[in-house]
């Protein structure tokens, strides 16, 4: 299983306590995707970003909803790679 | 007819179209950088990506006639129009300018702008991370908050930035107050109070207000471009 998180880089210098928020989920539980689909939008610090997956394989599980929040390091989502 | 920029491939008007542009330009992989200005003719109210509009805002700006977009990019609503200068710049993903970090990303643009404000004898400086003044009350505001490398003056927030990573391309967008903002006018369509529309008139500090004296975002469109022209330029 592989968990699905922004990646560390993108946080620097972003003040401590600081969340994104998860803007919209592309795919479902489930569903298959490839390597570099992007999965799911996310927004931090006025910047949107793409979550893609980082692998080919199925997403298991959605871990933060769309419209909710999460810090630096939480995973979004888990995936099983094929 | 206002002084400014005729009509061409570097400069538009309407806060609707800038999307529309937006969405063209991204849909390919960007190879080269793009810029346009947008000298706003019409009133629209500008949510950022991930902010949802209130119940009633959509009636409400119908009923005013006031236009509701949704831009590509993150952070809180800004009201388009006369008042406002917005940039968008459009660089490969590979481009110097695009650092890991989206504060570091940031730098660039807002130095560029605070350049730019200087050279109009304005005393604009960036809000540096460490500076950065968040109202999370009012999040659902551009201008409420002073965020990574934004511009202001006297502690007054002239210019806001926001970004948008996407697999073809990044894009920058800022949007700079060059006269007073009908603040009321942001507020009643979002449903926010009056007291809100006085904290952004406090919190900001239009050029013209600054400058004593009547400015035009139109007249101002080809010096901004010149600067962004010029910083890219130097990436180069």
């Amino acid at each position: 299983m592989t968990d699905i998180v922004l990646a560390d880089s993108v946080w620097q210098e972003v003040e401590s306590g600081t969340e994104a928020l998860v803007d919209e989920w592309l795919i479902r539980e489930g569903e298959c995707v490839t390597a570099g689909q992007v999965i799911a939008k996310v927004v931090l610090v006025k910047t949107t970003l793409e979550v893609t997956a980082p692998a080919d394989g199925i997403i298991e599980r959605i871990l933060v909803p769309a419209e909710q929040t999460f810090p630096k390091g939480r995973a979004l989502a888990t995936m099983r790679q094929a | 007819m206002t002084a400014g920029p005729s009509p061409t491939a570097e400069y538009g008007w309407d806060a609707g179209d800038e999307q529309g542009w937006i969405a063209t330009a991204l849909s390919a992989p960007v190879t080269t950088p793009l810029v346009r200005i947008w000298p706003y003719q019409h009133p629209a109210v500008v949510l950022g990506r991930g902010q949802r509009a209130p119940a009633g805002a959509a009636q409400r700006a119908a009923d005013l006639r006031v236009a509701l977009v949704v831009r590509q990019t993150g952070g809180g609503a800004v009201l388009a129009g006369p008042w406002l200068l917005g940039a968008a710049v459009i660089l490969p993903p590979q481009h110097p300018f695009v650092r890991p970090g989206i504060s570091e990303s940031f730098r660039w643009l807002g130095n560029a702008h605070a350049e730019w404000l200087q050279g109009l004898e304005l005393r604009a400086r960036c809000v540096l991370p460490a500076e950065v003044r968040l109202d999370r009350s009012m999040a659902w505001a551009c201008f409420a908050s002073a965020s990574h490398w934004e511009v202001e003056a006297n502690g007054r927030k002239i210019v806001g930035l926001s970004q948008a990573r996407k697999r073809n391309g990044v894009l920058f967008s800022s949007a700079v107050l060059v006269s007073p903002c009908v603040w009321p006018l942001l507020c009643e369509i979002l449903g926010e109070s009056s007291e809100s529309a006085a904290a952004l008139a406090q919190r900001t500090a239009p050029c013209a207000e600054l400058l004593g004296r009547a400015l035009s975002a139109a007249a101002l469109a080809p010096s901004l471009l010149e600067t962004l022209h010029a910083a890219l330029a130097r990436a180069a």
